[in-house]
């Protein structure tokens, strides 16, 4: 994000909200035009009750009552009208904005890669596309009613109390704008107040967080009463903020009832002693009082309103970064045709550095991968295995050198073809919360379960699914965490085959499966796919020996390779990783021969 | 999973239909209950408040009545007077109304506050094991803060509004009860579109919060699996389900939004209906001189006083029911059995010397999985045992159970002859020392770290013992030293120096027996070496088990342990083994080095990618 000054922000945060607004701009003006109406008619009860109350004392038959009393309730259900069209409309626009936000916040999520990810955590993202958006709906709600009807309330009420009495009027409207300043006043107080009462809820939150991340910790070493007074002293600070935020609110709110209760009586005494003179009737002085009542809102709502522009700006930036942030790896405008056949894969002088870590993750890398070669990766941890398959889907570019497909720079093609030509299978795939079935036919262009059944039985995966209580609509899970490991990893391997990928990456996707059933799936995965390239991260000989070549990484360079049979015997890593898994095996043997 | 499943079944229909309010509603009055003298004060200047809130109209009637009317301009400024004085005991009772209803909700939160972390902290290992920390923080944390809303604001408006509502309807009734009856015809109307916004709302808010959760749920998990929707170009179907989820929840917005705006403006009909017939029915009586035009003035006001709380109540009843879902949830939480706890009348070892005895001990995480299956050994007080084996075997699972972090399903281990569920909890865990692979440090200085927040453990201490371990120059080598601000998680250390506080805290902590699982990662040579000779120190006097992974530690030992798959193959001393020519001599004629059991057997668990 390169840092821009504030006031740049500001505009351009504001004017972004302009092209959604403008699509509903006859439900806006209708609402705005509904609203204007309904303040108008809320002049008209006062008056009447003027023109009532003063009838009082002149005529004796009272017969005119009814008609004022009627008349008071057909501007009401006029009036309603009215409310219900502005509300309607204004509050409907603010849902539709919000709900085109989200859609396009989704969309720039989607397009965005590994590198805003690192950036943002989904704690984060998640907070920017509730609360931000919230206030930016709320803005919408309100920002209009909130202009339009102070200023309309305030001036018809203003000038109808001075063409009532211009001197009360003066002298009513004296505390008025000390009830303003005293709302931003305390306002700006109560701001500064809320916001270190969410510090110290951040803060609980981040306490209990910590404490529930280590809580192996904290009851091995009987930590339980040390932590639990820490967490209560933070509480009672927690407390002690909102009452500091409670009786700030207390003086606010009697100050600001004493202000605007000040105007009544000043209306009262001064008013009164009119009225009791004769130089005020008793209607005008009811009338009077009923639009000085009205005045209060509209004072008070503009802190409201300060308020309310400052929470949209500061969200509206928040969202634009989302909107705004640019992919690193992304189809290029005009991406080059792929043959469907594939021919070869070649890595010329690829090379990765992490941004903001000094060693290379992979240096000097130079391979040709023949259509259909089965390639083994071994090498010890951090060596950069997982980096090497990630380029290839273009999860991460190369810093340095290229990858071409068929000659073609992978930069060169649309993601979308490469992506469904290159199927990756990570050691902890991700499933979605859905069934089994839909986990699996989630890349496959067709849905029957003829294709699932094969997979599934390609992947040892059949029948232990067939028991489960549902079959293949068992709902995964939260992750999948209602199968095991191995049933996860198997699962996403169905998911990468159902893809009919032309290239298969499997980094370490039999971690967590036996090594005769890992044998068995290897074995169905080359009987059956004789033409698709495979290259599979593993630390198992058996496995990496049916490889046709075999690669070792070590620090990110490629420290031997050749066909599995050669390495075996070449003295190196190889040949040392193969004495100690014979021994593993032995061990394995052993076990099973123990009495059980 | 399927446990943690069922501990939070409560969705809001199940909620509905069990008729939780009253139930929830007197299981959260339990808290109030410490705090019932601050309650009833607050209650008494909620009356004050109130009854000087309806004084103002009352003094409008009096000054009309009998000062304007008869030309008592001195009268007139009295009662001007009068009101301005309850304006400014109206202020104050509002001050004092505000903050002390606060701290009565402030304090009985903080109780509730503080009991589900106790709770949390009660529960054993395998209830955290499945249970995601950001649900049992949005527990512990959002969850406590509505009920706390609740508290401070909804029972308080509720409480304040029907207070002004039943003095308004007083205060009508002795103006003029004939003026009264006719105006509070209104009533009726008002409290059955009352009742029925309030249905319809509810079930409209229920159905946009379960909208709402299940488009944030399905962005969630968007967001934690993007790479596999990107490499699955998933992209466009995705979106669609998304737009479809956030159109449903703008239509049930959107049917919120009419709701209201049929109910509010009707409120407001009914305003001008009781206007208008107050002005009727009340200015015929002044004509015809039942009733002094003041009494009318007072009425007006006081109606519109009447409003405001209506409209308040109809707005609050959405917190309540907020409230209550959250409290559901909470008591669910603090309801939780936990299986593994003090016994209820704990025996004591005779000797606690540190003697070890482990008989045929099963355990697994998930049924029929066993992680360990019949282990069995023996480590007299003061020695100390290696256990080796790959991973996977079963080694780390078994460090858990010494202290009771998980409980085995069959066999026992007996700690100075007395078996573990005998033990009082904390004593046990005071005899029995952990250090776990992952050091997990916590935020705040280097010392409090180390001392574990027992602020009586004196700095000098710590330094003697660290001089001792050979940690101290390293120590204040550090940026701070003692005070060095350690970052979450200690992500500022290496692992390397992690370790190394892990075993300065533990000979603080100085339990008898010590279970340590060593790291498998590499780790920088100097303090490799450091970690090494603290290690040696560690172990002198004490009953040690260690899961080794270098060969220095495992020839120090005074026996050792080969452990595959839940079994142990072999065990004896060293030489026994050697001699023995088993599989621990194969391993170590192998050059049983760290690079064996990490990297060539280990499927490496690296870290999650995104």
């Amino acid at each position: 994000m390169s840092p821009k000054s504030p006031g740049q922000a500001h505009t351009k945060g504001l004017g972004r909200l302009i092209p959604y607004v403008r699509e509903h701009r006859k439900w806006i003006l209708g609402g705005l035009l509904c609203l204007a109406a309904a303040d108008g008619l809320a002049l008209v009860p006062p008056w009447i009750l003027k023109k009532a109350i003063d009838g009082l004392g002149r005529i004796s038959t009272g017969g005119e009552l009814p008609g004022y009393a009627g008349a008071i309730l057909l501007v009401a259900l006029l009036q309603a009208g009215f409310r219900y069209g502005w509300r309607t409309s204004l509050f409907g626009v603010a849902r539709h904005v919000e709900y085109k936000v989200r859609n396009e916040l989704f969309r720039a999520l989607q397009r965005l890669d590994r590198a805003f990810y690192l950036q943002h955590s989904i704690g984060d993202i998640m907070s920017r596309c509730t609360n931000d958006l919230v206030s930016i709906q709320e803005f919408i709600a309100f920002v209009g009613l909130l202009v339009l009807d102070s200023s309309l309330t305030i001036l018809s009420c203003v000038f109808l109390m001075a063409w009532i009495d211009p001197g009360l009027t003066f002298a009513a409207l004296l505390p008025l704008p000390l009830l303003s300043v005293s709302f931003m006043y305390f306002g700006r107080k109560v701001k500064v107040n809320s916001l270190q009462v969410q510090a110290q809820l951040a803060e609980l939150t981040q306490e209990v967080q910590e404490i529930l991340s280590g809580i192996r910790v904290v009851q091995s070493y009987t930590m339980e009463q040390a932590k639990i007074l820490g967490y209560k002293k933070a509480c009672i600070t927690y407390l002690d903020r909102q009452m500091s935020l409670a009786r700030l609110r207390g003086i606010f709110y009697g100050v600001l009832g004493f202000l605007a209760g000040g105007a009544f009586v000043i209306v009262l005494g001064l008013g009164g002693t009119s009225v009791a003179k004769g130089e005020l009737t008793l209607g005008s002085f009811v009338a009077f009082n009923a639009y000085l009542l009205m005045l209060s809102w509209p004072m008070m709502s503009l802190g409201f309103m300060v308020n309310l522009l400052q929470r949209a700006r500061a969200s509206l930036q928040r969202i634009g970064e989302v909107l705004d942030a640019k992919p690193r790896v992304s189809s290029p405008p005009r991406p080059a045709p792929l043959e469907n056949q594939l021919r070869e894969i070649l890595l010329e002088q690829v090379a990765v550095r992490y941004p903001g870590s000094e060693p290379w993750a992979l240096r000097g890398i130079n391979l040709q991968l023949p259509s259909g070669i089965k390639v083994g990766i071994t090498g010890p941890l951090g060596s950069g295995k997982s980096t090497l398959l990630e380029l290839l889907p273009r999860i991460q570019d190369p810093t340095e050198g290229r990858i071409l497909m068929n000659g073609k720079d992978l930069r060169e093609l649309s993601l979308e073809t490469l992506r469904s030509r290159v199927a990756l299978v990570a050691q902890e795939p991700f499933l979605f919360s859905e069934s089994v079935a839909s986990n699996i036919l989630m890349g496959a262009s067709a849905q029957d379960s003829g294709i699932l059944c094969g997979f599934a039985r390609m992947v040892s995966l059949e029948r232990e699914i067939r028991v489960l209580p549902q079959g293949w609509d068992t709902l995964v899970g939260e992750r999948g965490v209602m199968l095991s490991g191995g049933q996860r990893q198997r699962v996403a391997l169905a998911r990468a085959l159902a893809a009919r990928p032309a290239v298969l990456l499997l980094d370490d996707a039999f971690a967590h499966l036996d090594a005769e059933t890992e044998a068995r799936i290897m074995g169905n995965l080359l009987s059956s796919f004789p033409d698709m390239t495979l290259v599979f991260v593993s630390h198992r000989i058996s496995t990496l020996m049916r490889a046709h070549w075999v690669i070792v990484l070590m620090g990110g360079s490629i420290f031997e390779q050749g066909s599995p049979s050669t390495l075996v015997k070449a003295g190196g890593y190889f040949q040392e990783l193969a004495r100690r898994q014979e021994i593993l095996e032995e061990m394995e043997a052993w076990s099973e021969g123990l009495p059980k | 999973m399927r446990r943690s499943a069922q501990l939070w079944p409560h969705t809001e229909e199940e909620l509905e239909a069990k008729g939780y309010d009253l139930r929830l509603a007197g299981r959260l009055s339990l808290y109030l209950r410490p705090q019932m003298g601050l309650a009833l004060v607050s209650l008494g200047v909620l009356l004050l408040d109130s009854f000087l809130d309806i004084v103002g109209p009352y003094l409008t009637k009096l000054a009309i009545d009998e000062h304007i009317s008869q030309g008592d301009l001195e009268g007139l400024t009295r009662v001007a007077l009068l009101y301005l004085a309850t304006l400014a005991g109206g202020a104050l009772t509002q001050y004092f109304r505000i903050s002390l209803l606060q701290l009565t909700g402030q304090r009985a939160v903080l109780q509730l506050r503080v009991q589900v972390l106790e709770k949390l902290l009660r529960l054993p290992q395998s209830f955290h094991d499945r249970s995601p920390v950001g649900r049992l923080v949005s527990r512990a944390v959002q969850d406590v803060e509505v009920i706390q809303e609740l508290f401070t604001q909804g029972v308080v408006v509720i409480l304040g509004d029907m207070v002004s509502l039943l003095a308004i309807a007083a205060a009508l009734l002795w103006l003029d009860w004939r003026l009264a009856l006719v105006t509070l015809c209104v009533a009726p109307p008002l409290a059955l579109a009352t009742a029925l916004y309030r249905s319809r709302a509810r079930r409209a808010y229920r159905e946009l919060r379960q909208k709402v959760a299940q488009l944030n749920g399905f962005l969630q998990e968007t967001l934690s699996g993007m790479l596999t929707v990107q490499l699955f170009g998933r992209q466009q179907r995705n979106q669609e389900a998304f737009q479809e989820l956030n159109s449903q929840t703008r239509a049930q917005h959107l049917r919120a939004i009419r709701y209201s705006s049929i109910f509010f403006p009707f409120v407001e009909v009914m305003a001008a209906l009781a206007l208008g017939l107050i002005l009727w029915y009340g200015g015929g009586r002044v004509i015809q001189e039942q009733m002094l035009p003041g009494v009318l003035v007072a009425f007006i006001q006081y109606m519109r006083r009447f409003f405001q709380p209506v409209r308040d109540l109809a707005e609050k009843y959405n917190l309540l029911q907020a409230a209550m879902a959250s409290s559901e949830r909470v008591f669910a939480l603090l309801d939780t059995p936990s299986h593994i706890s003090s016994p209820e009348a704990p025996a004591r070892a005779d000797l606690p010397c540190g003697e070890i005895l482990v008989k045929d001990l099963w355990f697994s995480y998930r049924p029929e999985e066993w992680v360990l299956r019949g282990v069995s050994f023996h480590v007299p007080a003061g020695h100390s045992l290696a256990i080796v084996g790959a991973t996977g075997a079963g080694k780390s699972s078994l460090i858990g159970l010494f202290n009771r972090s998980y409980d085995p399903q069959a066999g026992e281990i007996l700690v100075d002859g007395l078996e573990v569920r005998k033990w009082d909890l904390e004593q046990l865990r005071k005899h029995v020392g952990i250090i776990p692979q992952e050091v997990f440090l916590f935020r705040g200085s280097l010392l409090d770290n180390l001392r574990l927040w027992n602020t009586e453990v004196p700095q000098q201490r710590i330094q003697e013992l660290a001089r001792e371990l050979g940690v101290e120059d390293w120590i204040q080598s550090l940026p701070g030293g003692y005070q060095m601000q350690i970052q979450e998680r200690g992500q500022n250390l290496s692992l390397g120096q992690r370790q190394l506080v892990a075993f300065l805290r533990a000979v603080l902590y100085n339990p008898r027996i010590l279970v340590l699982d060593e790291a498998t990662s590499s780790v920088d040579p100097p303090t490799e070496l450091m970690i090494q000779r603290a290690l040696g120190l560690l172990a002198q006097g004490r009953t040690c088990i260690i899961i080794a992974h270098r060969l220095s530690t495992v020839r120090a030992a005074h026996r050792i342990v080969v452990l595959h798959r839940g079994k142990i193959l072999e065990q004896g001393t060293h030489q026994e083994l050697l001699a023995q020519g088993g599989l621990y001599e194969r391993l170590h004629r192998l050059n049983l080095d760290r690079s064996f059991l990490q990297d060539s057997v280990s499927p490496a668990s690296g870290p999650a990618r995104p």
